[in-house]
């Protein structure tokens, strides 16, 4: 019989794979790429540590990039639907991702994540401290030490970037 | 009475962490006298670092504490060694939030100092 967690993973797999030939070089237009990677962020909560740390390691460097690109259409996505569910969803991509690769790259899309959250009312050390069970040793060290980082440090001004408002809808955009 | 100012491009508020990292990362490239100055993705600025190479490794980073310490290096008219290739994949990140690496930032940052690449370097202009 298969376990839930198998059937689990498999889905994830299948779901990343997905996300891997996905474009992100355009903001989506409709909310089904982010949906899918929130789909993939809950299915990575749900599987055994030993599964997570199978899916993290195997991140290819084309999917690391995907992951980043969707954690900051998350962010924008938490902010234009004021879910904290975006926020959560934003987090686990990086627990996939495990800060495997540069991880000032990871610091630029958290910032994102940070702004969104405080944006809706939503503490990012909260959200942030329900996934350390989750998260491997790498993330969570990186995580801690971005939420404890001095506010001036984690702000959108200090990663070039800005949010502007285009049809009532928010984005980030380079700052110059 | 002069005007007030208003900030144009990037500002650091004086006297924050942010302000202090800034000072430290332009302060160890300008008075550089270990190995040189290696850009480039992380894991390759490590192994550079290995190879007794320069590079940033600041805890407070942020894009503008990255900027300060090639600013550094540029004000001293020091050599950058590329410790990544240079190719689409290490210079994209492939989405409108971002389109640019950290790393395609450096070598834009260097390019407008008017540093230029030979081999393996971006070196100062030449005349100075």
């Amino acid at each position: 019989m298969i376990g839930a967690t198998d059937e689990s993973e498999r889905n994830l797999e299948h779901l990343l794979i997905s996300l891997t030939t996905a474009s992100t070089r355009f903001r989506p237009k409709n909310s089904d790429l982010v949906d899918k990677s929130l789909q993939a962020a809950e299915l990575y909560a749900e599987i055994s540590a030993d599964d997570r740390q199978s899916i993290s390691s195997e991140v290819s460097p084309e999917l690391r990039k995907k992951l980043q690109a969707i954690t900051g259409f998350m962010a924008e996505e938490a902010i234009n639907t004021k879910d904290r569910k975006w926020i959560r969803g934003a987090v686990l991509l990086q627990l996939i991702d495990d800060f495997g690769g540069d991880y000032r790259e990871n610091l630029r899309y958290l910032a994102l994540v940070n702004y969104a959250a405080k944006k809706i009312g939503v503490s990012m050390i909260d959200v942030v401290g329900s996934f350390m069970p989750l998260a491997s040793n790498r993330s969570r060290g990186f995580l801690q030490d971005f939420c404890g980082r001095d506010d001036s440090l984690n702000g959108l001004a200090s990663f070039g970037v800005k949010e502007d408002v285009v049809d009532g809808l928010s984005r980030f955009v380079p700052a110059s | 009475m002069p005007p007030p100012v208003t900030p144009n491009g990037p500002y650091i508020e004086l006297g924050s962490k942010e302000a202090l990292a800034a000072q430290r990362a332009y302060a160890q490239t300008f008075n550089n006298s270990q190995g040189p100055l290696v850009i480039g993705r992380l894991e390759d600025t490590a192994a550079g670092a290995d190879m007794g190479m320069t590079r940033l490794n600041e805890p407070d980073w942020t894009i503008n504490v990255n900027d300060a310490w090639i600013q550094g290096g540029v004000d001293a008219q020091q050599p950058f060694y590329l410790g990544s290739p240079i190719k689409i994949g290490n210079l994209r990140s492939g989405n409108p939030i971002y389109p640019t690496t950290v790393y395609f930032r450096k070598l834009q940052q260097l390019r407008a100092a008017g540093h230029y690449r030979e081999g393996d370097l971006m070196l100062p202009p030449k005349g100075n």
